[in-house]
């Protein structure tokens, strides 16, 4: 059985969830990884397209990452989560940079996946699936390398819920009972979050819970969806299902009264509405 | 040094959001300055050819102010019959007039047909088209206003009505909504049309479309979130686009209304926060010149797109 070729594109070098996914991969018998791109920390093109994507609250991101690293809750709680999932699969390193020149896998940082430099990189090492972490949108050429295409994991459940903000989406269209929340493992097209769908995670809701807390479920649910798919993919157990445009809407962030109402209808939930 | 202190500081400032009583406050503003352009301009030249017109609208503002109800339908068809420009123009007394009606929100009862209204349309239909030259992007912009205002004070024939959105709507592909330069200007008034059509069975058949035309301007809303959207049109002025913006976002607070879907109303609120800094800077002065006016008009619609966003939103968090 020849080894599965797995390349990695990662959103920056100290990246968790990379970091774990390289890390869980690297563990995989019969899977060789075969590059990892990280984007570089500040270039225009990111700092333009991650103001477009978060707006103001992009400042408060990056004062909370790189200066106040245990101010936010929610950095507490996912970095305990992480905490967990690192021991579990061993990670010792904290940046992508260590981890890949520790196992001898070739590594690069980009200025985007679809600049020149990350697609002769990628071509080069010819990877049977690219693992995309991170929301970068690629383009078709960053598409068209892999013999298997590029796997994504969707905070959120396909094909119902695409785009963003997927955590209070389905609370305030209180659709929790039938559609739920979760994550899905999905093979990458041009459109937003609207390629076959391979598997789902369910995030089970717990009395108590907020959109914090729920927020740190989903690292856990999305590491092990990525690594059980490239598992299967491996083991060719994996079938794809394509998603019909009408089973699904694109949903984008939402305004702050809006965060505040799934909020306080999360308060209000009830052992009824646990039943995922 | 501890630098954070000053750091948060900043960062608050930056984050400093508009709130739903910085509308309030804009709102009343606005409220306070348009009642006293009305009252001194009662005399002016609009006034006395309203007056002219046998039409006390003195006295309409008057109980419009006051809350009371009047005549909405003797006073349009009176309108009508006597200048149908005045209605196509965003500038006109009659314009405010009907944007009056709307804040008001009383109901018409009676359905009144105008002969003088059609045959405007006819004319500017023969030689419209959405995606033509200025003058028949206008046209097609002006009998699609006509339509909707006919529609919506209920004094247009329905069936008559959605066979000309329907000349309309194929005159308009969905991928020519939005070109290089903007979105087409004056569409929302088709969408706003089709929009109280779908509402009935009369409109099926339009009933795709006018999702698909819908989630268009909500994805240009959300991925682009531009304070204004930018417009195809031969009107370079800022004013005009802020107007048809906010007459998209009424459309947008429309299309949540008629079907539902919360990401309209989500769209909405942010949108309505985007064009606060522009309101902000409207002043309205007793000069009765088509650019004051034109910022009466936008004071209308964002006050009518407030007031509906607080209506359903209100709704939205009792359920």
């Amino acid at each position: 059985m020849s080894n599965l070729r797995v390349a990695i594109s990662a959103p920056i070098d100290s990246n968790l969830y990379s970091l774990l996914v390289t890390q869980g991969c690297i563990k995989l018998e019969n899977v060789e990884i075969v590059g990892v791109i990280a984007l570089k920390t500040f270039t225009i093109e990111r700092a333009w397209y991650e103001y477009t994507r978060f707006g103001k609250k992009i400042f408060r991101k990056i004062f909370n990452k790189y200066f106040n690293a245990n101010a936010s809750l929610q950095s507490n709680i996912q970095n305990k989560a992480g905490e967990y999932l690192s021991m579990d699969l061993g990670l010792e390193h904290k940046t992508l940079k260590k981890l890949t020149g520790s196992n001898n896998i070739p590594f690069l940082k980009v200025e985007s996946p679809n600049c020149k430099s990350s697609l002769e990189f990628l071509k080069k090492h010819s990877p049977d699936i690219i693992l995309s972490i991170g929301s970068f949108i690629v383009k078709k050429p960053f598409l068209q390398i892999p013999k298997n295409g590029v796997f994504n994991v969707h905070m959120g459940i396909l094909p119902e819920y695409r785009g963003i903000g997927v955590t209070e989406w389905p609370i305030i269209e209180n659709t929790l009972k039938e559609i739920g929340l979760g994550v899905s493992l999905h093979l990458m097209e041009r459109g937003v979050d609207t390629g076959p769908v391979l598997m789902k995670r369910y995030i089970s809701l717990t009395k108590g819970d907020t959109l914090v807390s729920l927020e740190s479920k989903y690292l856990k649910e999305m590491v092990n969806l990525m690594i059980l798919g490239v598992q299967m993919l491996r083991d060719k157990e994996l079938k794809p299902v394509p998603q019909k445009k009408s089973e699904g809407k694109q949903y984008f962030e939402t305004h702050k009264r809006m965060n505040k109402l799934a909020q306080q209808q999360l308060s209000c939930i009830t052992n009824d509405d646990l039943i995922r | 040094m501890n630098l954070m202190p000053i750091i948060e500081k900043f960062l608050l400032w930056i984050e400093k959001d508009v709130s739903i009583e910085g509308h309030q406050v804009n709102i009343e503003r606005l409220t306070t300055e348009i009642n006293k352009y009305l009252i001194v301009n009662r005399e002016g030249k609009e006034g006395k050819k309203f007056n002219r017109l046998e039409l006390n609208i003195n006295n309409s503002i008057d109980k419009f102010i006051k809350g009371d109800e009047f005549d909405n339908i003797n006073i349009i068809n009176l309108l009508l019959r006597s200048d149908i420009n005045l209605v196509v123009d965003d500038t006109s007394l009659m314009s405010i007039y009907m944007q009056l009606h709307e804040l008001n929100d009383n109901s018409i009862e009676d359905s009144v047909d105008n002969p003088t209204l059609s045959l405007k349309i006819e004319n500017l239909l023969q030689n419209a088209s959405w995606i033509g030259n200025p003058k028949e992007k206008n046209n097609a912009h002006i009998a699609s206003r006509l339509i909707f205002w006919g529609l919506k004070m209920e004094f247009l024939d329905r069936d008559y009505a959605a066979l000309k959105i329907k000349l309309l709507v194929e005159g308009l592909p969905l991928n020519k909504l939005f070109n290089s330069n903007g979105m087409i200007f004056g569409s929302s008034f088709l969408l706003r049309s089709l929009l109280i059509l779908v509402r009935e069975e009369i409109g099926a058949e339009f009933l795709d479309y006018t999702k698909d035309i819908s989630e268009l301007i909500l994805r240009r809303l959300e991925i682009k979130k531009e304070g204004v959207l930018l417009m195809d049109t031969s009107i370079k002025n800022e004013k005009s686009s802020i107007l048809e913006h906010l007459r998209c976002i009424r459309a947008v607070l429309e299309v949540y209304i008629v079907f539902g879907d919360v990401r309209f109303l989500n769209a909405a609120l942010k949108a309505n926060d985007r064009i606060y800094p522009y309101i902000i800077k409207i002043k309205i002065n007793m000069k009765m010149s088509s650019r004051n006016i034109k910022k009466i008009l936008i004071s209308f619609n964002y006050m009518k797109s407030i007031k509906e966003q607080e209506k359903r939103f209100s709704l939205l968090c009792q359920t």
